[in-house]
């Protein structure tokens, strides 16, 4: 194999598979990255068996051929040589790989490319396209509730699913819950053409973080493949490929919240400001907060018997009966981050039914909270 | 041609002076398990986790490789085995663990410490359920090969528990173990048992003499020390050096006592390169004191070399060997002087 090309390129196209290689790594092969040269492109792939990014990019091939070579290394290499020189990589006659460029010179070790992981591929069955930002903006506002406990593998992720019209409307809607069993995060979109009977899938967390680093940014289209098994994402020239979370999302339906008929409206700003000042004090385990609603005032209040107390006044929109009720502030705050408009509604019922949390200004989220007992 | 500069670590699953067992691919005795595992996986009926037990050495891990390659899509060559070729693509997959379907636990290389851990803590336990979370990623099955279960710690099998109490779908957990009574009797009753035979000895002399260039003494006394166990017969032709001659030389001196000998021989295995050697070299003495009891009792001499020219009966073979056992064990779990602890049990074999 012997092809040479930008350096930028280079530095590009490894720049954004070899995050994917973890740095420590006891199996060689995983540490490396896949290059197949053929017919003037460069084919780069890394992985961690769970996930595979691959980017392919224009080279100027002289031989053709598939190695493997040490992923962070060569991206180093890449990163420390000068803007505009152009960078030949070829296998050598000990069998290692030549890096040359400029007066610069690099042996590299390889090991061969049928050891390289292979994530099969070809039974997608939906195939569609959305924009980076709507695909962004799905993950960022539900990714905050994935769960992190092992036993309930099956919350370890985004569950990304189509939701058929309802009566009276053409479109269905495409849609991402996350949930970790304290608070539920649901964010949708007019589905895109392509994801009529779309399976729902779970996709891991860690896929998730790589998948919004990739399209950190980016106004391009994705165009995203799934199957029962992996789901594809294609970016530009950079496509991400997962395995999915084999188990069965629960119905999330149950818990969102319908008959709340207690309507509070605050300024999100100055409500997310003074949860977190009166959390200062809370238990750090607990991290409970007592609002209490009388008329058009809310107080905040925390009582820590080790640490002291806070509370805080608030002026709010509403008109119900008085109620007192719980919440974990950490949860509070995380949901506040995701509201876009000025104001934030709560709908509640009683001190032991979870609140439904919605944007005004964004109809496609909604946040569910369970109580604490306060 | 240059050295490949390529970065290893230690693996715990692999044996002094043999092969990694991922890259053996002959399987020398155990058709009948072969077979057994083989049949049910042409039916579709394959039980969802098995127990592979039996000695170091004998051929555990060969054979689970050899399972493995076949449940992961590698073709056997002949049917109702498992020969799949090292040639095969899924073969080279595994061997280079890149296969993303196959997952091995084994005692972990700490890279910050730069040792292999002692035992298999629980984060490793724990990538299996992470590992059986996920689907498939070549749409088959997913294999999870624990080399070996006794390296596990309490809580660590208490997690495997979990997972072989509610295997996924297509989902085969091999679990290798030289000591199956140690384990939980939960995990044991949740396993298909395949516990591996020695293998006859004329099929490992055959065997053993394809595979190394050494004299014939050499591999009789090997196959004869070697109780069946291929990985072992192999790995004391590999010392013949430091292990099988001294051996000889220690055995053939008797009734006359050599302090010189039992010396230089206690000196060269205390050695830290000779570490294997040490190892071999006790087991090697053990079963021979073994064989002597036998005997002494029968008549019938089973061991290798010959017999001792020490007259006792059996129990005070049995004595010894006791005795010998507890020097050894109380020496290493003492971290005591191992030149020390060997050089008395030289001493005492003969020392009436």
């Amino acid at each position: 194999m012997k092809f040479s090309m930008e350096r930028a390129a280079l530095l590009g196209a490894l720049g954004h598979v070899q995050n994917v290689v973890e740095r420590r790594n006891t199996i060689p092969i995983l540490s490396n990255v896949l290059m197949s040269a053929d017919n003037g492109s460069i084919n780069f792939v890394a992985t961690d068996l769970d996930i595979e990014i691959s980017e392919s990019t224009s080279a100027d091939v002289a031989i053709a051929g598939d190695v493997t070579a040490p992923a962070h290394t060569l991206y180093d290499i890449a990163r420390k040589l000068p803007d505009g020189a152009e960078v030949s990589l070829s296998v050598g006659s000990d069998g290692r790989l030549e890096v040359d460029a400029g007066r610069s010179h690099f042996v590299l070790p390889l090991l061969p490319a049928g050891d390289f992981p292979k994530m099969t591929a070809d039974d997608f069955t939906h195939n569609f396209a959305l924009g980076a930002a709507e695909l962004a903006r799905l993950l960022d506002k539900t990714k905050f509730a994935i769960s992190t406990e092992e036993t309930r593998y099956y919350l370890n992720g985004i569950y990304f699913h189509a939701v058929a019209p309802e009566a009276g409307s053409a479109h269905g809607k495409l849609r991402c819950v996350a949930t970790d069993g304290h608070r539920l995060a649901l964010c949708e979109m007019a589905a895109p053409d392509g994801t009529d009977g779309l399976p729902g899938v779970i996709i891991p967390r860690k896929t998730i973080a790589e998948l919004r680093r990739l399209i950190d940014g980016l106004s391009e289209t994705v165009e995203i493949s799934v199957s029962e098994a992996k789901i594809r994402f294609k970016v530009g020239s950079a496509v991400l490929t997962s395995k999915l979370i084999d188990g069965t999302f629960p119905d999330y339906d149950r818990v969102i919240p319908k008959d709340g008929d207690k309507k509070l409206v605050i300024d999100n700003g100055v409500f997310a400001s003074a949860v977190d000042r009166v959390s200062t004090i809370s238990a750090e385990k607990s991290r409970s907060i007592k609002l209490t609603l009388e008329g058009d005032n809310l107080t905040l209040a925390v009582n820590n018997p080790e640490h002291g107390n806070a509370r805080e006044d608030l002026m709010v929109d509403y008109g119900a009966e008085n109620l007192e009720i719980g919440f974990n502030a950490k949860y509070l705050l995380d949901v506040t981050t995701q509201i876009e408009a000025r104001d934030v509604h709560f709908s509640l019922s009683d001190p032991a039914s979870p609140a439904l949390v919605t944007d005004p200004e964004d109809d496609g989220a909604l946040f569910v909270l369970m109580p604490l007992r306060v | 041609m240059a050295k490949p500069i390529e970065q290893t670590y230690p693996e715990a699953d692999k044996a002094n002076d043999c092969p990694r067992p991922r890259d053996v691919y002959s399987l020398i005795g155990h058709s009948s398990g072969e077979t057994r595992f083989a049949n049910m996986h042409a039916n579709d009926s394959l039980h969802h986790a098995w127990l592979i037990s039996g000695p170091s050495g004998i051929g555990k891990a060969t054979l689970a490789y050899r399972m493995i390659r076949t449940v992961l899509g590698g073709q056997p060559q002949t049917a109702g085995r498992l020969d799949v070729a090292a040639s095969d693509p899924v073969s080279k997959r595994i061997q280079s663990l890149g296969h993303g379907d196959f997952l091995l636990i084994r005692r972990p290389y700490d890279l910050k410490s730069k040792k292999l851990r002692a035992e298999i803590p629980i984060a490793e336990a724990r990538k299996i359920g992470d590992f059986f979370s996920r689907k498939a990623s070549e749409g088959g099955w997913r294999v999870c090969l624990i080399d070996n279960i006794d390296d596990m710690n309490r809580s660590a099998t208490n997690a495997l528990l979990k997972i072989l109490e509610e295997p996924p779908k297509q989902a085969l957990l091999i679990l290798l173990s030289s000591a199956p009574g140690r384990l939980l009797p939960t995990i044991r009753s949740r396993c298909m048992a395949l516990p591996l035979r020695p293998v006859p000895e004329t099929v490992l002399r055959d065997w053993l003499s394809t595979q190394v260039n050494a004299p014939d003494t050499d591999i009789d006394a090997a196959v004869k020390l070697a109780g069946g166990a291929p990985g072992k017969a192999l790995a004391y032709v590999q010392n013949a050096d430091t292990v099988l001659r001294p051996l000889a030389r220690f055995i053939g001196g008797f009734p006359a006592q050599n302090a010189r000998q039992y010396h230089s021989i206690s000196d060269t295995l205390s050695l830290a390169k000779n570490a294997p050697s040490h190892d071999l070299f006790w087991e090697g003495l053990q079963d021979i004191l073994h064989a002597q009891a036998v005997y002494a009792a029968t008549g019938e001499w089973g061991g290798a070399f010959e017999p001792l020219a020490l007259r006792r009966d059996v129990d005070e073979w049995v004595a010894v060997r006791a005795e010998l056992n507890q020097m050894r064990w109380a020496g290493a779990g003492l971290n005591m002087n191992k030149k020390n602890v060997l050089l008395q049990a030289l001493m005492r074999i003969g020392a009436a």
